[in-house]
Order: C-alpha cells, then structure tokens, then sequence
C-alpha cells in the first residue's frame, strides 16, 4: 500500500489525474508518457549501489510513472516508492523517485512530499517539481525533502501558507583527528567528518544542529533514521568487517564515532576516534546559535579535549553532565559567559574563547563541590588559578598592585615547582598555616582588584579551600 | 702590607660584587636610580622588586574608565617572548648566567607596563635579594626591552563599548617570568 493510491480510489484518482492532465495541457508543463518508465530505469541501472537499486527498484510503481516538464529542457521523470509510510495525520509523506534530466545530464533522488490528500492530489505536479520554489500557487503547508536512493537526506525546505518558510541540509566540515594508534602499535592517519544539519529560514534567521561524526577508519556506514536525521556509524576493522587501511590486518573493534542526534542535543565524540567510547558530555545547543558559534563551540571545546593534560583532565572531569550551551546579553558587557549548573551562557557578540570556556566547565565541577551559594571571589579566583596553571601565566591577579602580582607569582611557582608540576594534595597548595593564610591573602587580593561595585567583587570565605581544584589535578596524567 | 691590604681590598670588593644584597633603597645604575623594596610574604628566597625611579605608573594600578572587570583574554597581550629572552641572554655575562642557571629557583619577574599603542611604559623587575645582576645590567635591559619589545592586544570589540578592552585602560600590564635555568636550555 501506498500513500493516497489505494486501490478503491484508484477510478477516483484516474479521474483526477486525466481531469488535472487536461486542465494543464494548456501550459504544455505536463506529459504522461511511457518514457519515464524508461528513463528511470536507466538512470537506475547507472547507479553502482546494487544493494539500494535492488530494494528500491522492488518498491517502486512502475505502472503510475509520470514525465514533468520544467524550465529550460528540464525534465522531472516520477515514480511512486512504496513503504512504511509515516501518518502525520492530517497529513502523510508520500515518496518518489525522480530522475531530472536536462541535455545529456541527469541526476536522481528519493523526494519526500509531507502533504494532505487534498494537497497532493490537485497539486501533485507541482510539488514534485517545485523544490525551494519561494511560492507556491497554492496555500501549501508541508515539507519537501530529498534524499539519496541509499536513504541519506540531502536538502529539504518547509513551507507555511504556501510560502518557503526554511531550507535545510546537510553540511560536513573535515578536520584532521589525532593520529589513532591502534592495538599493533601502529598508526593510522585519519580524518573526521563532522556532519550538521544547516536550517536557513526566510526570515533571515538560521539554525545548526551537529548530527555525528564519521571518521575514515575503516569503512563507514551511514543511513537514515525513521524520522530522517542521518545517523552514523563507523567500522573500524576487525571481525571480518572493514579494515582501517594499511593497518595489517589489526583488529582495533568498532567505533561508533556519531550517531543521529534528536532536539538540538549535542553529542561531541572526543578522543581517538579508533576506540570505542561513548559520548562524553551532551551539550544541548539552544536555537540561538548561528552556525558559526556552534562550529567555534564545538572547535573550542575539541581544543580543550585534546590540549594540555589539565584541559583533557577537565573534559573528563565533566563526563556524563549535561549542559545547555546559549548565546545571550551579559548585565556586565564585559563579560564573556555566565555559568550555573547545567547551563553555560555566552556573550552572544564574543567568539569562544578557550580559556574562558576551560573557566565555565569548571564551574560546573565547582558546583558539584560547593554547591551554588559559593563564594564568588573564591570560586572565580580558583578557576582563575587553574587556567594559569594550565597556561603557565600570571594574569589572575592582573589587575592588582605589582606586589600582589609579585606574591601571586611566587605563590604559583612554589606550588607548581616552578611551572614542573602541579598540585595534588592540599597541603601541596597550603603546607603550613601560614601558607593556607597567603592563599586567602591572595583571594582577598583578588577580590580587591576589582571595585566593590564590580559583578567579580564579593565576600571571601576563609574556609573554602581549592577542593575542585585538587579533583582535576588528580584526574590528570600531569606529573 | 700595603699588598695584603689591596688584595684583601680587592677579594672583598670582587665578592660584594657577586654576592650582590638587595635590600630596601636605592641602588644606582649608570643612569638611572632605582628604587628596591623588599617583599613582604612567605618565601624560602626572600625577593625584592627594583623600579626605576622615573617610573610613571609607579602605585598605580591598572583601571579602565568603561570596564570595573575584564577577563584577561580580552585584552591578549602578546609579546615576543623569545625576543625577550635573548634580552636577558645577552645582557648577562655568561658566567653569571652560568650561575644562575645552576640553581632551578633563580629568576628575574617583570611585569611591564605597555601603552596602548603596544610601546613599553614602565618596567618592574622582581627577583631574590641574593641576586647577582647589578643595578646597571637591569638598567640595559630596561633600556633594551623599552626599544626592542612591543605588545600587541585583542582587538575584539566589547559588547556595548564598541571598543576593544585595552583602549579603555590607563596601560596595560603583562606579568613575565624568566627562569635562568630554561634560558641555558633553549641556548
């Protein structure tokens, strides 16, 4: 069964269709001919995806294939696809094959058309051939989307009142991963895909949502998940299955790199893409985000799980959170971000900074250790620390007078050996309590730097001692 | 005796030279007076901070007239660190920098001063009291990094000034560290 051509309608349909082939004729746009049947079938015989061809060629209704005209010796040749056809009710997606073809060119895809009956059946012609037109002739609420004959999307747009309201696709930004080492010692040189879905609406607005990551490890499978957001997953070797070239036949197991990702969530696949690990941190991007800011976030944040051993302790340290990324106006204009458990707001005029955004994540460890009601002064001036520690640079005091400066340099170096080490323990940090008296001296200082009437000016508690600090350190491969 | 005396004369003068003391006043270079204070915190290596006299950001701290708070990548000061380094390399005499370099603690921190066009305002050198450079080598290198080092900044404009943050700052502070002993490896 498909869509609306159920067999009892089919005089119903037979009518419409001779009855709406005659009312178009005038414009000469519209043919039926046997041809199409022909076309199809050899343009299918071109593809090399035999597996596809296969299952495709078994759904598809051959009887009912139909020739468009369109611009410019442009030709639309259509046929049905049956399937398991989704019921949005009042509205069902209705499929076809459709190879275009002009001069000696063509090109072919699976079209999704998400109509009412009505819909579809006085305006069939014109929603398999008016992809992204900007108006319909009529008031067309739905969806047209394309995919290839193996199920990958392609494009879609959507419309409202018959207006194009968004145009969708699918976009991939290459980068290199690190080199994977694989079990044998080996290797390998590989290189990611990172896959997102590009929303661009009318209205001048647009929005990205990260779908996965493929990486060429090996051989990659994609496919289509039920509601159509692409889903990956990535073989690398072994068991049979593909090889990871040049790797002689060791067998790393599988990865799965990226996966289909629903309502904005972010997965971000860190590390060597030849392990198998899960995701790592979901990040729920909200709609704000331009596509630029999700790519600088997401560039961002794989700087930081690939930095140095303290910025990838940190990225471990907040495995298995969840946190809501947004762009929004600061009430200090200066500021770059605010963070509260769970959330991380970003200045919305600022890029992301990395080690601004090393300070946020750590936040978020902060709040686990002290709750929200923490001092600000000793919270900030503790991250501040850990990001000159990661850094080897003295700016968190860089405001105060150059003795403090000179006190807040001496105390870093005492308590990384001179930029050799990092604290573990806290007596690492405050041995005597003399020292444990500089450290709150060095909040003080701090807080000073900073006018009482300044959003990082606050009351320093003397009793909160650096123990998220402590937690990434030791999290660390750092000596 | 008269020999004995300018021997003696001569051994005490060369060790006061290389067992040089820091403490609170003034020492003078060839031509500039410098101002030592010791520090008063916690140390093994009791320090001091020597200042030019002629400094004009002396006690004075950093402030912007738009912002009351800035996050130090906003302002990114960048120098030539190398550039910085090769200061010091050269204006040491290689057996004192031989010297230095054989204890690990031994340093030299500067916290420069910079306007905003990147030249360099004023510089504050800190190091330990025991330190063997004499007032007139941080005076060349003084006079070196004035004329040789520039910073540049963040030119990225904050939201609601329009402006980039250091154009809002009376100078802009970049606090440097110099460990003799990383000098003598990256010779």
């Amino acid at each position: 069964m498909n869509c609306f051509f159920k067999p009892r309608l089919w005089l119903i349909v037979l009518f419409l269709t001779i009855f709406s082939c005659k009312k178009d004729s005038s414009t000469s746009t519209h043919l039926h001919t046997d041809n199409a049947g022909v076309e199809i079938r050899n343009w299918l015989a071109l593809q090399k995806d035999s597996t596809h061809v296969g299952e495709l060629t078994s759904h598809i209704k051959w009887a009912e294939a139909l020739t468009l005209a369109g611009d410019s010796n442009l030709y639309y040749y259509a046929v049905p696809v049956t399937g398991s056809d989704e019921n949005y009710s009042p509205k069902k997606i209705c499929r076809f094959l459709i190879v275009e073809a002009q001069s000696d060119k063509s090109q072919g895809y699976l079209l999704e058309v998400l109509a009412s009956a009505k819909e579809f059946d006085q305006h069939k012609e014109e929603l398999i051939k008016g992809f992204a037109n900007i108006n319909m002739s009529f008031s067309y609420e739905g969806d047209l989307s394309k995919f290839t004959i193996s199920g990958d999307f392609i494009e879609s747009t959507s419309y409202v009142s018959g207006k194009l309201k968004s145009y969708s696709k699918i976009y991939k930004k290459t980068s290199s991963a690190p080199k994977a080492i694989l079990s044998s010692g080996k290797q390998v040189n590989d290189v990611c895909t990172d896959w997102w879905l590009n929303v661009n609406y009318t209205d001048g607005t647009a929005t990205s949502t990260y779908l996965g990551s493929t990486c060429t490890c090996g051989g990659v499978i994609a496919s289509r998940d039920k509601i159509g957001i692409l889903s990956v997953k990535t073989l690398c070797g072994g068991g049979g299955g593909p090889g990871s070239p040049g790797d002689g036949g060791d067998s790393p197991g599988c990865i799965h790199q990226g996966s289909s990702i629903k309502n904005n969530k972010l997965i971000l696949a860190a590390g060597d893409p030849c392990t198998v690990e899960p995701p790592k941190v979901k990040f729920n991007l909200c709609n704000g985000l331009s596509v630029q800011q999700i790519a600088d976030f997401q560039s961002t944040y794989n700087y930081l799980t690939t930095g140095n051993c303290l910025q990838q302790a940190l990225t471990v340290k907040i495995e298995g959170k969840e946190i809501n990324v947004c762009i929004g106006a600061m009430s200090d204009p200066s500021a770059i971000a605010q963070s509260t458990p769970g959330n991380l707001v970003w200045n919305q005029n600022l890029v992301f900074y990395a080690g601004t955004l090393q300070e946020e994540l750590f936040h978020q460890v902060q709040f686990d250790y002290y709750g929200t009601n923490a001092s600000h002064a000793n919270v900030e001036f503790e991250a501040a620390l850990l990001r000159d520690m990661t850094d080897h640079a003295y700016d968190a005091l860089h405001l105060a007078s150059s003795e403090d400066q000179d006190r807040y340099r001496a105390f870093l170096d005492r308590i990384t050996a001179n930029n050799t080490g990092y604290p573990k323990t806290m007596s690492d940090i405050m041995p005597t309590p003399q020292d444990e008296a500089s450290y709150f001296s060095l909040v003080n200082a701090y807080n000073n730097q900073y006018g009482t009437g300044s959003s990082h000016h606050g009351v320093v508690d003397n009793s909160l001692k650096p123990t998220a600090l402590l937690e990434v350190t030791n999290l660390s491969k750092c000596p | 005796m008269k020999t004995i005396l300018t021997i003696l004369f001569i051994a005490i003068a060369t060790t006061t030279h290389a067992q040089q003391i820091y403490s609170t006043g003034t020492v003078q270079g060839v031509n500039h007076t410098y101002i030592v204070k010791t520090r008063d915190f916690p140390s093994n290596n009791p320090l001091v901070s020597i200042a030019n006299t002629q400094n004009k950001t002396s006690g004075q701290r950093m402030k912007s007239n738009r912002l009351d708070y800035v996050d130090p990548v906003l302002l990114g000061v960048k120098i030539n660190n190398t550039a910085l380094n090769n200061i010091f390399k050269e204006e040491i005499e290689p057996s004192v920098l031989q010297r230095l370099a054989a204890n690990p603690q031994n340093y030299v921190g500067l916290i420069i001063n910079f306007k905003q066009d990147g030249s360099v305002l004023d510089v504050t050198f800190s190091t330990q009291q025991t330190s063997t450079i004499t007032p007139r080598i941080f005076e060349k290198i003084e006079d070196r990094i004035k004329s040789e080092i520039t910073a540049t900044f963040n030119q990225d404009k904050i939201p609601g000034i329009g402006a980039p943050a250091y154009t809002t700052f009376n100078f802009i502070t970049k606090s440097y560290i110099i460990y003799f002993y990383k000098l003598k490896q990256v010779q």
